[in-house]
């Protein structure tokens, strides 16, 4: 670039150069001669009249005339007689004149003879160089007629023409030569300064967006570079906010519980948040991949091809089968950009915990029912027993129809208290208290109650555990409860030889006590469950104990409401319940 | 599948196959999941749903041995499209015979709801739920070209070959107590054994994804 631009000037003004030096050169080289021509032409005129005055006889006369003027117009002055013979020359002695050849064929000398005037450039033989002549006709005193001719040698114009031209050259040379330099010197000084701007520009455009370009006031580069910067600073500043969005999108999908898919019309993923990930238990990239390769579930492709065919909104329930059974209510969109489908957006909202809990309050409705029926047709059909006659034809019978219709209105009643225990605690409207409680004196008390019961079975109850325990913070009337349905179901299910322990530790600044039983054990399947309402490992065999199987749902209830936990572990040695409970 | 081609209508196609391949996947890996659960719940209506859904399997099944030929005629793919190609053939056939042998479960299950139930099912569930990870597990070996995992469903065939050993010989005692058991128990017994099969087919398609995946074939070996 920078070669070619200063090519262009140096051609340029080398060709100027050759224009000007040759127009200047001819055109002086005219006026030269013209005005050379001129001067000898006048001086001729002026020899002719000196010459035809002093020349009375034209052999005696002429060499010292012809030496006299030309010593005055310092030219050589040469008079020739009318028959071409030379009779006086400046230049040539006197003596020597004889040795000349005739000039009457001299050009100049035909054109005066002919037009009273001759003019002609030769070279001379004589002088050895180029000469200008010119010849005028004159007539002598005497008044023979006689040639009087001037000539002057061309070398000394030639030599101010060589003088001019060394000049004028040198002077072009040194234009070139000073062209050049400038030049280069201009355009490296621009060139440099683009250079700092292309390689600012380059780093912006590798992403140092925050580089800014320095700028020259003044020079033509300053202006780019302002122009340069602002658009730096745009495309920071557009950057910035576009980051902005798309953290802000990001922490949106990364909180999201619910798993988010967006992918393309060919069903390749491009995004997904970490709540869909773990719904389909995903651990490598899944962007760039087929909907194909993250889950063969047919009801999904199914819901997939729906929306790109029909291109309107779908919810649909999934049951997921891997990793883990789920059901996912998903919502399916599809992502409309100028009315032209880019792809669909799939939101899998995870409700497996609230079908769960709807199947839980199904069946606790249903269980209610069921337990509450098997009393009140067992009291029914006694009753209608005794009112068809039994009362009076059969006292004794009687007596044992009323004894079970009894010990069924009982059973009623006390699963009706549990009942309204339970919603109480359930709602909240139980007032509780919170006070520091001896844990053993609860156990002793509780043990009381139940150890006519426990006898019977033969198991010992051992409380001893809790002696030292420390106290616990909560309300003394529920907690005997907690301990008397814990150590009911302990005997229970504990075959008779058996023993329940009772134990407390302190943990931190809880309390944890324990209830330890040798019993049967409960099957690890039904463990996370047993707490539920109505929940039996084995139907059959709980109603003939007499539980109303709500026991353990009340423990958990009363417990969690004084910011406790329960939880259990079962082996075929025996079942253990832990409940933590604040230190007092 | 095959980064290099030039022609891009031959990559679509042959990612088409595998869409297929893996859709008719899922659908298999329901019918087994389903056939099992109209017998454990009890649910005639998901098992008429589920011999239904064969008819799908059959069709998905022609369908993409179609394709395949077609890519075989038209595009004579080499070397690994080959091999890709020959592989879904083979695939294809072992999914549909799975898809048959669900469907002969749940014609099973069937009957067997229309009686009392002889004896709760629990090494059945346990079985199906064996064999379907290893359907699912051969898929996905497939899926990633994972050779390890199918070396592992290969391996895991023993726990199902051992379960149905297990089935039946308790199936005998209950049959030797009281004959009026031996219908269901037979028809149990057949249970066990279509799973089983589904089992050999999962290993199948697992053996064939070592030779995708590592270009050995072993077939007839012990892994």
């Amino acid at each position: 670039m920078k070669l070619k631009v200063m090519g262009a000037q140096l051609l340029i003004v080398l060709l100027l150069g050759a224009v000007i030096y040759s127009y200047l050169n001819r055109t002086l080289e005219l006026y030269q001669k013209t005005v050379v021509t001129e001067h000898l032409i006048n001086d001729a005129g002026l020899a002719r009249v000196v010459a035809a005055k002093e020349i009375q006889e034209l052999r005696r006369d002429a060499p010292a005339t012809a030496a006299s003027i030309g010593r005055e117009i310092k030219a050589r002055v040469t008079i020739i007689a009318g028959n071409g013979e030379v009779v006086g020359d400046s230049e040539v002695r006197p003596g020597e004149l004889a040795t000349l050849d005739n000039h009457g064929g001299r050009p100049e000398v035909r054109d005066a003879r002919v037009n009273g005037r001759g003019l002609s450039v030769r070279y001379s033989e004589t002088l050895r160089t180029d000469m200008l002549y010119v010849a005028v006709p004159f007539n002598s005193a005497a008044g023979g007629s006689a040639l009087l001719r001037l000539a002057l040698p061309l070398s000394s114009l030639e030599a101010a023409k060589g003088e001019f031209r060394a000049v004028l050259g040198g002077t072009l040379s040194l234009a070139a030569v000073m062209l050049v330099f400038f030049s280069y010197l201009l355009t490296s000084v621009s060139r440099r300064s683009l250079r700092a701007v292309s390689v600012i520009a380059s780093r912006i455009s590798k992403g140092e967006i925050g580089t800014r370009v320095p700028v020259e006031k003044g020079s033509e580069v300053g202006e780019l570079a302002r122009v340069l910067n602002e658009m730096a600073l745009r495309t920071e500043e557009q950057l910035g906010r576009i980051s902005a969005e798309k953290n802000r999108l990001d922490t949106i999908l990364r909180g999201m519980g619910e798993g988010i898919m967006v992918s393309d019309p060919h069903g390749v993923i491009t995004l997904v948040n970490p709540a869909f990930r773990s719904l389909f238990a995903i651990r490598d990239e899944v962007e760039g991949k087929q909907l194909i390769d993250i889950s063969r579930h047919p009801a999904l492709h199914d819901s997939f091809r729906d929306v790109i065919a029909l291109g309107q909104e779908r919810v649909e329930e999934l049951q997921l089968r891997s990793p883990k059974e789920k059901t996912v209510l998903t919502h399916w969109v599809p992502l409309l950009e100028n009315d032209v489908l880019q792809g669909v957006v799939a939101v899998f909202h995870d409700i497996t915990d609230i079908r769960q809990l709807e199947k839980i309050r199904r069946d606790f409705v249903a269980n209610v029912s069921h337990e509450l029926r098997t009393p009140v047709t067992v009291i029914k059909g006694y009753a209608e027993t005794l009112l068809a006659g039994a009362l009076e034809s059969n006292p004794e019978q009687a007596a044992r129809f009323v004894g079970i219709i009894y010990s069924h209105a009982d059973r009623l009643g006390s699963l009706i208290g549990d009942l309204l225990t339970l919603s109480q605690l359930e709602s909240g409207t139980l007032a509780m208290e919170s006070r520091s409680i001896c844990l053993h004196d609860i156990a002793e008390h509780v043990v009381a109650l139940l150890e006519q019961k426990a006898q019977n079975r033969r198991i010992s109850i051992d409380c001893s555990g809790l002696a030292s325990a420390p106290a616990v913070l909560g309300d003394p009337g529920r907690l005997e409860q907690v301990f008397v349905n814990l150590l009911d179901n302990a005997i229970k299910y504990t075959p008779a030889g058996g023993s329940v322990t009772l134990s407390a530790e302190a943990l931190g600044d809880q309390v944890r006590i324990v209830v330890k039983d040798t019993g049967t054990g409960i099957p690890s399947r039904d463990l996370p469950r047993i707490f539920e309402r109505f929940y039996r490992v084995d139907s059959a065999r709980t109603r003939e104990e007499g539980g109303t199987g709500l026991g353990l749902a009340i423990v958990k209830h009363i417990v969690q409401l004084q910011g406790g936990t329960v939880s259990v572990e079962s082996s075929g040695q025996g079942s253990s319940f832990y409940i933590t409970l604040k230190r007092a | 599948m095959g980064k290099d081609h030039t022609s891009s209508q031959f990559d679509v196609e042959l990612n088409d196959i595998r869409a297929r391949l893996l859709e008719m996947g899922g659908k298999v890996e329901l019918m087994i999941a389903n056939s099992m659960k109209s017998l454990v719940e009890r649910d005639s209506a998901l098992a008429g749903r589920t011999i239904a859904s064969d008819r799908e399997i059959n069709a998905m099944e022609i369908e993409i041995d179609e394709k395949c030929l077609h890519i075989l005629a038209r595009r004579q793919p080499a070397a690994r499209d080959l091999r890709f190609v020959t592989l879904v053939l083979k695939i294809v056939t072992d999914l549909e015979r799975i898809g048959d042998q669900c469907a002969s479960i749940a014609r099973n299950a069937l009957e067997l709801n229309r009686e009392a139930q002889l004896k709760p099912y629990i090494d059945l569930p346990l079985m199906a739920d064996t064999v379907n990870n290893a359907v699912r597990e051969a898929l996905d070996a497939f899926v990633r070209g994972d050779a390890p995992t199918a070396v592992q469903v290969c391996r895991d065939d023993r726990i199902v070959d051992e379960l149905n050993e297990q089935l039946q010989r308790e199936l005998l005692t209950f049959m030797m107590e009281d004959p009026a058991t031996i219908g269901r128990a037979l028809r149990i017994n057949s249970i066990s054994k279509y799973l089983e099969r589904i089992a050999d087919h999962a290993t199948n398609i697992a053996e064939m994804v070592i030779f995708m995946v590592d270009g050995k074939d072993i077939r007839h070996t012990i892994v």
